[in-house]
């Protein structure tokens, strides 16, 4: 009952484990397969090179590729685009105004070309007349209840645009897979020609459906030669435009590029997650074999072991099948039950794609299938190959087997592995856990705590004076240290990419840079380092629309030699002809990013080239506890200048560290998952040990006979566990530093892995064994020997 | 070198006290060979086990050496009996996993004796007992007489003063027990002191005096030599 009981633990807990991560990677593997030809869709992303090197790599197109692609290139079978400027807009029907994250424009195709669910409207029109607007079921219950939307018109707004326009159809909110999660779809017809077909910005996304794989190659090779013909201007004209045709099932899992949006899962951590759920589903049946041989050899003894024969190894055989498939299925039953219980509030506490839908998830149901017969087949089929073998040995005779025959063999390989398994997990756990704090807890080099974040409000008469005026009469209010508008802020890719180059640069190369609109108390606000020169000024009146600040990355990439050569420099910026701008301060290099980034390339500004770059956040610094009074306040004196826009604030920190959420979450299950395997380890020597026990009480009853004292004999018990530990400890160091270390790759910024880490993990498994054997043994230790022989 | 006066030992369970020996005394003296015989359950084992130092006695006291040893806590009684003490049992006891060489050498394990010199003394005594060639088997290869030779040079091998035997032919022919009892007797002859249980009055011919026990007490003790 007591080893029946651990290995149906062991099993419930491994078989779990690895449904639910399994299914976690099968989720996270099949993102966007919904869509009919899903295989054959494709993103076109924009990859620029220069003497064949990469330039740049974004995610996006320009909003005329789709319209030349189509025209030039017999491959294309259908394209549609999505164009994501200003994709955050205000929304308002009557008195209902809320910020929408993502409503963007798309081709009158986007239905008939994606799989996505229309609820109301057809999807051949719905986006066909200019001013029309399909929206999500969720945003069409959240402005119009439960009324019937079709034809109500909404008023969409960025900081310089108003739309109305009348809803044409709902869609069902995109699903989990999706990479897509539209809020609101503005037909493409309502946005102006320079938005349909221009080259120099890259605010698009253009997916392109072909017939094969190979026709994908050939529109790569061919697009260079097209993007000759429209790039027209000298900006970039230096680079070579190519793109990549990505497929749509690989952008989930594709590294985050500029300029998407969506949460993006990680190849490397689903991979890990893989390994890790094979891994506890190996230790949990090793588990089970180790008892179930160990309890069968205790149960035929070795007298009995010789009188198998025939049909009574068979006998013994499909008895092993039938426990094995009653456990099995206990173990499922019970892992069923405990997942209905457990899902309401595992669905709340974490990572929801990891439960997401759960029993709906026809993998699910496959996987629990699948792992009942292999895991019953398994359990069972593996005890009996080992008692066969033990058979013959005996039979034998021979002066090896006795020592090694009895199954040893393969149950300290099952041993060894489930030790190596724990210390590789746990040095992998300690690794991320330090990571993690490493990139949370390294200097930015921007200030970004007691920072309230809001953002700029919708269009209306005096923009900017009246944005001004109410960052004047924030900094009055008390417990406001400073208020600051920019175009973006840390956390926030800076994203407005321009080419620009030196002036007078022989060579006429232009860089991409990004530029990030400031006022003159950003730079302050945020604590940012002047290395050389100076900060924006109001007694330099030039400042206000001639004078550029750089980031150290910034400035190399001009090419300046040093902070000296750049202060006092010129620049020439994309668009704007020969005019020269004046470097007037260099800025030591900042984290605007998560430390998964590199530095960036900024160029600091304070005027919007094009006419293009707003001010998009406003950043109140602020002293003292009170936080939630003061941005009481900061929304009444908004909503008194802006009645007619959303306040929407946060603290800047949490939204730093949300880009960490994924790597803290995927921490977090690696180290559930460790203390489990752990766990089924510890039951595993459980049970081992006290077979092993009842195996040798004659053994160390005549050892104390012979003057073993019972320390001696925890010693020997011990040992022979000890021993296992020490050889995966020989084994797991090695892999487990060779497994973080590639995972660490990853990072450019990344902690050390300590010697200590291994030490830890090495005494950890050392120590869990020993009091785990001990418990078991000490009382065979302390027991009178004359008892156990007189019970022999 | 033993010295017990009204010797106690009850047992007790749940149910049931069972007086294994009751008010039992005697004196074995150095150098003797000694029979302990009686019918089955009349407490021989026990004795030997509580002159063996294994078990604690409930009255009474032992003498050993010259030390009283009744109140002796099992640390003390374990360094006692390693030091002084050799054990042969009627189902030999001997450990399957180790080899002939090892069974042998256990007792020495738990001595501070150096590698060599175990290795030196293990060899003698398997010389001596004439099982050098069966060194490296494991006990199931051997016969029943091999094995119980292996368990008496076991017992001798860190020349104890005392074996203690409990029937050590009993599961023997009479031609291997024949040879386990010449062995004994060479032992007694080299100045060990033997106390043997046995049902086998052929077998109790080989000591110098025997204690006849019922009941947990000594009836009657005749003297051979
Ligand atoms: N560990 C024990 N627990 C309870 N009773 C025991 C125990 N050992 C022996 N006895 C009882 O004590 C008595 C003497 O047993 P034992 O010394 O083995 O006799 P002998 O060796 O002469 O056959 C018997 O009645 C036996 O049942
Ligand atoms: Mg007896």
């Amino acid at each position: 009952m007591f080893y029946t009981l651990i290995s149906l633990i062991g099993l419930v807990i491994s078989m779990g484990a690895f449904v639910i991560l399994m299914n976690y990677v099968d989720f996270e593997s099949h993102y966007d397969d919904f869509h009919t030809d899903s295989d054959q869709i494709y993103r076109a992303e924009s990859y620029f090179t220069l003497n064949g090197t990469v330039a740049d790599s974004w995610a996006t197109s320009s909003f005329g590729y789709a319209g030349a692609m189509k025209a030039e290139f017999s491959e294309v079978k259908a394209i549609t685009r999505i164009n994501f400027k200003d994709n955050e807009r205000i929304v308002r029907y009557q008195d209902k105004i809320y910020r929408e994250r993502m409503v963007v424009f798309a081709d009158s195709n986007f239905f008939s070309f994606f799989s996505f669910p229309l609820l109301k409207g057809d999807p051949q029109k719905v986006l066909r007349e200019p001013n029309t607007i399909a929206i999500s079921a969720s945003a069409a219950k959240k402005y119009f209840g439960d009324a019937d939307p079709i034809g109500k018109v909404l008023d969409i707004t960025t900081r310089k645009v108003v739309f109305h326009c009348a809803v044409s159809g709902v869609f069902e909110d995109f699903p989990p897979q999706s990479h897509l999660k539209l809020d609101m779809i503005i037909s493409y017809a309502s946005t102006s020609q320079f938005e349909r077909d221009f080259w120099y910005m890259h605010s698009a996304y253009t997916y392109v459906k072909t017939n094969s794989e190979a026709d994908a190659r050939t529109i790569e090779k061919k697009f260079p030669a097209l993007a000759e013909k429209f790039k027209t201007e000298d900006a970039m004209r230096d680079k070579s435009w190519e793109i990549h045709m990505v497929p749509l099932s690989d952008i989930h899992l594709n590294p985050l590029k500029p300029m998407e949006f969506e949460v993006k899962g990680s190849k490397q951590n689903v991979r890990f997650i893989f390994v890790f759920a094979l891994i506890i589903l190996i230790v949990g049946w090793v588990n089970f074999i180790n008892i179930m041989t160990s309890k069968s050899i205790e149960r035929a003894g070795e007298i009995g072991l010789r009188k198998l024969v025939g049909s009574k190894m068979k006998h013994m055989m499909i008895q092993f099948f039938i426990e094995s498939f009653i456990i099995n299925f206990l173990a499922v039953s019970v892992f069923l039950i405990l997942m209905v219980i457990a899902l309401p509030f595992l669905t709340d506490l974490y990572y929801s794609p990891m439960f997401n839908q759960f029993w709906q998830r026809p993998m699910v149901w496959g996987l629990l299938v699948l792992i009942f017969l292999l895991s019953t087949l398994i359990t069972g089929a593996v005890p009996i190959l080992v008692l066969r073998k033990i058979k013959i040995a005996v039979v034998l005779k021979n002066r090896m087997s006795f020592r090694v025959g009895m199954g040893k063999g393969l149950r300290h390989g099952l041993i060894i592995f489930q030790f190596t398994a724990a210390i590789v997990l746990v040095v992998s756990t300690v690794t991320i856990r330090r990571q993690m704090d490493y990139m949370q807890g390294k200097d930015l080099g921007a200030d970004v705590t007691q920072t309230l974040v809001f953002k700029t409000p919708a269009k209306t008469d005096d923009y900017e004076g009246k944005l001004e005026m109410i960052t004047e009469k924030m900094k009055t209010i008390g417990g406001v240290k400073s208020v600051s508008r920019s175009s973006a802020v840390p956390g926030e890719m800076v994203d407005f990419f321009i080419a620009n180059q030196r002036d007078n640069d022989p060579e006429k190369v232009s860089v991409l840079t990004e530029m990030f609109r400031v006022d003159y108390d950003f730079i302050d606000a945020y604590q940012l380092k002047i290395v050389k020169g100076r900060n924006f000024s109001k007694s330099f009146g030039a400042d206000k629309d001639n004078s550029l600040i750089l980031t150290q990355s910034a400035m190399k990439l001009f090419g300046f030699k040093n902070e000296e050569e750049a202060v006092g420099g010129f620049i020439n910026l994309e668009g704007q002809g020969n005019k020269k701008y004046e470097v007037i301060g260099v800025l030591k290099d900042y984290h605007h990013l998560s430390l998964k980034e590199n530095f960036r390339p900024v160029v600091f500004l304070m005027f919007s080239p094009w006419n293009m770059l707003d001010f998009q956040y406003v950043s109140v610094k602020i002293q003292g506890a009170n936080a939630k009074a003061i941005a009481g306040m900061l929304e009444r004196e908004y909503k008194s200048v802006f009645p007619d826009s959303s306040f929407d604030s946060f603290f800047l920190d949490e939204f730093f560290n949300r880009q960490y959420k994924e790597d803290v979450t995927y921490g977090v299950i690696i180290m559930i998952f460790t203390w489990l395997t752990i766990f089924i380890v510890c039951l595993g020597i459980l049970g081992i040990a006290s077979l092993m026990l009842l195996r040798r009480t004659k053994e160390i009853a005549i050892r104390k006979i012979s003057g073993a004292k019972p320390w001696q004999i925890l010693k020997l018990i011990n040992m022979e566990f000890i021993r296992w530990v020490g050889l995966a400890i020989v084994i797991g160091t090695p892999l487990s530093w060779w497994i973080m270390h590639n995972w660490l790759e990853n990072f450019p910024y990344r902690t050390e892995i300590e010697w200590w880490i291994f030490v830890l993990a090495g005494l950890l498994t050392v120590l869990v064994t020993g009091i785990t054997v001990s418990i078991q043994t000490v009382k065979n230790a302390l027991e009178n020997p004359v008892k156990s022989l007189r019970n022999e | 070198m033993i010295k017990i006066t009204e010797l106690k030992k009850i047992y007790r369970s749940e149910e049931l006290e069972t007086t294994a020996l009751n008010d039992l005394s005697f004196e074995v003296k150095k150098g003797e060979f000694v029979a302990v015989m009686g019918p089955s359950g009349c407490g021989k084992s026990t004795l030997l086990n509580i002159l063996g130092l294994l078990d604690d006695l409930d009255g009474g006291s032992f003498i050993f050496n010259g030390t009283e040893v009744a109140k002796f806590n099992d640390y003390k009684r374990s360094d006692l009996r390693t030091e002084n003490i050799g054990f042969v049992f009627q189902s030999f006891n001997l450990i399957d996993e180790l080899t002939v060489f090892e069974n042998v050498e256990l007792p020495l394990i738990y001595t501070k004796l150096k590698e060599k010199e175990r290795k030196k003394k293990v060899d003698e005594v398997l010389e001596r007992m004439q099982l050098m060639h069966r060194r490296n088997h494991f006990p199931q290869q051997l016969s029943g007489g091999q094995q119980q030779r292996v368990a008496v040079a076991r017992a001798v091998v860190n020349d104890p003063k005392l074996i203690l035997a409990d029937e050590p032919t009993g599961n023997l022919d009479s031609v291997n027990g024949n040879e386990v009892m010449q062995l004994m007797t060479d032992l007694n002859a080299q100045g060990t002191t033997i106390i043997m249980v046995t049902h086998s009055e052929h077998d109790a011919k080989y000591s110098h005096r025997i204690i006849r026990m019922l009941d947990g007490q000594v009836v009657t003790e005749n003297i051979l030599a």
